[in-house]
């Protein structure tokens, strides 16, 4: 298997290796984010922005960066973009970058960049980096946008600020509060580990003619 | 304004209802992988306390004196971020000296501390929120009190699950999030604890 | 120059840090003018709406508030204006919230008898709970409401409440305690007003 390519990159991004439900990295920052879709989506595309071009600075740079200073610059160059992402979002979409808060600003600590950068960007050319940033990127944006659909749809009947579910449905509470995330996001890690695994097995039986 | 939140609630509300991982979903990383053993779960629980105090202070400092005088807010995050990571490798310059064996202990996670959304959160919830410098300590302390304590429950939780049958899909992150869910909901107990002033 | 070695690790680190604060610096004077306006028309949209005029998409939110509060005090406890024929008090109001301040305009009838409009400014509070005071179904329950005598913010499933003459509203599921700090600013600010007025009425 060329582990390389762009379409087993994305394969493994967007689930063999799936950022959120196999590696459990990143989820801090946009987890609290989930009981609303708007408010997901553009979370989830500015870290899709700041994973992208974070990969192909570093990419381009991996040759001039001093070793012992890696970790900070890396760190310096991720700021960077999530600075301009919160710039561009108080200028030109104020309300949203209101709701969103702190929470842009903690894109910077998000594992998931910082664990690209280095274990991708470092080592590979700067279109594929692109590429490894986008699809990390994506493979985190739907299953949290899996979760905000739900927690939205139950939580206020409303699914990107439209009303979906008739006015007779009581909404779930819970779901607007923290622990729904917590037990769909394990719940979604049970199903989709359930899934790997049935692959694995039927994968381990003995094929004919294989 | 500097809103006006007795110390003495906020420092209950930062640990119980309004718990920086239960509620605030922050600091979660690190929490997930070490939650295994009681013993590295609360030192690491000591090392989150006392780095967010001390960088909530010096960030506190910084921001009055420095960065809202000379209009360097949409700098703050690289400089809160450098000032956590400093602080970072000197409390692990300090631990290597006084107690190697904590230090062993607590191996790669001190590094990680860095990267927990958790103390960046709290500098930017503590900017956003315009609090008083002892509104900050309390804010920062009880927050890392908070963390502290959800660990160390979750380790002992975790330890007797480790008996309990469960099923394949779920060992490991899947029932730890769960369990964390269930944690989080019996923290939203602990609301009618508090009015507002 | 080695690429390990400490001179060349200096001046890297210190171009860096140079051309990361240089951009960012160029991009956040090149935006301040927008977020300023965006400042401006967003506390200019607040008093007419609390006012009860109706600000619609592409008009000239400036040219409107000028043409209502043409003697604009900025520090002002309150601004008086006509709005159809009524006179009435418009007020801008800061509070404790759960975590932070709430701060937002308040608009009532010159006889401080009924609110013509209320319309948040900033908060911090928890998004999708204490945060939806921002939202339509919250603040419009408060248009024409009855508040000779303040107003109470019922707790439980609240989805808006109706009746302008009840002199209640109802608060955010889940959110108890900043409705509870909604119903104690909006009061406090009602008894401002009242003793500002004093014997107007």
């Amino acid at each position: 298997m060329n582990d390389d390519s762009p379409v087993q990159i994305l394969k493994n991004n967007i689930w063999y290796s799936n950022p959120i439900f196999i590696q459990i990295l990143g989820i801090c920052s946009t987890l609290a984010v989930t009981n609303n879709l708007t408010n997901t989506v553009i979370m989830t595309v500015g870290l899709i922005f700041v994973a992208a071009f974070t990969n192909l600075t570093v990419s381009l740079l991996k040759n001039l960066i001093p070793r012992k200073v890696r970790m900070i610059l890396q760190t310096l160059i991720i700021a960077f973009y999530v600075i301009i992402v919160d710039i561009l979002l108080r200028a030109y979409l104020p309300e949203v970058s209101k709701s969103l808060g702190p929470y842009v600003g903690l894109i910077i600590t998000n594992c998931i960049i910082m664990g690209r950068a280095e274990a991708f960007a470092q080592s590979h050319g700067p279109l594929l980096s692109v590429w490894d940033g986008v699809t990390s990127g994506l493979g985190y944006m739907w299953v949290l946008m899996i979760i905000a659909f739900v927690r939205e749809l139950m939580g206020f009947g409303t699914l990107f600020g439209i009303t979906v579910l008739p006015s007779g449905f009581t909404p779930w509470t819970i779901m607007v509060m923290a622990p729904s995330a917590f037990f769909l996001l394990g719940t979604f890690i049970w199903v989709a580990k359930t899934i790997i695994l049935k692959q694995k097995s039927s994968d381990m039986q003995p094929k004919g003619g294989k | 304004m500097v809103p006006g939140i007795n110390p003495v609630v906020l420092l209950f509300a930062s640990i119980f209802t309004s718990n920086i991982l239960l509620s605030n979903f922050l600091g979660m990383c690190s929490f997930i992988s070490i939650s295994k053993d009681m013993k590295s779960a609360s030192g690491l629980g000591l090392a989150v306390t006392v780095v967010l105090t001390i960088t909530a202070m010096l960030n506190w400092a910084l921001l009055q004196y420095v960065i809202i005088p000379l209009d360097l807010l949409y700098l703050r995050y690289i400089i809160f971020i450098i000032v956590i990571a400093a602080t970072v490798q000197i409390l692990e310059m300090v631990i290597d000296r006084v107690s190697p064996a904590l230090y062993m202990s607590l191996g790669i996670f001190l590094p990680l501390i860095t990267v927990n959304c958790a103390i960046l959160g709290v500098a930017l919830f503590m900017q956003i929120r315009n609090y008083s410098f002892i509104q900050t300590v309390v804010y920062a302390f009880g927050s890392g009190l908070g963390w502290w304590l959800a660990i160390v429950t979750l380790a002992a939780i975790q330890k007797k699950l480790v008996k309990a049958p469960v099923p394949a899909g779920l060992k490991g992150p899947g029932i730890t999030l769960i369990t964390i869910g269930f944690m989080a909901m019996a923290f939203i107990g602990f609301s009618g604890m508090l009015r507002v002033q | 120059m080695k690429k390990d070695g400490l001179i060349y690790t200096v001046i890297v680190s210190i171009l860096a840090a140079f051309l990361f604060v240089f951009l960012l610096s160029l991009a956040y004077g090149a935006t301040k003018g927008k977020v300023e306006e965006n400042q401006r028309l967003t506390e200019a949209k607040a008093y007419l709406t609390a006012a009860g005029v109706k600000v619609e998409e592409g008009v000239d939110v400036e040219q409107t508030f000028k043409s209502y509060f043409p003697k604009f005090k900025p520090k002002a406890a309150f601004q008086t204006t006509e709005v159809n024929g009524h006179s009435e008090v418009v007020s801008p109001f800061q509070g404790n919230g759960l975590w932070g301040t709430i701060s937002g305009v308040i608009g009532m009838t010159a006889d401080l008898k009924r609110i013509v409009g209320l319309e948040i400014v900033s908060h911090v509070e928890t998004p999708g709970l204490g945060g939806r005071i921002d939202e339509p179904w919250f603040k419009d329950q408060f248009k024409g409401e009855y508040a000779e005598n303040g107003i109470i913010v019922k707790h439980g499933a609240g989805g808006g409440d109706t009746d302008p003459d009840n002199g209640q509203v109802d608060g955010i599921t889940g959110a108890s305690r900043t409705s509870d700090a909604i119903q104690i600013i909006v009061n406090n600010q009602i008894d401002l007003l009242k003793k500002e007025l004093g014997g107007t009425n």
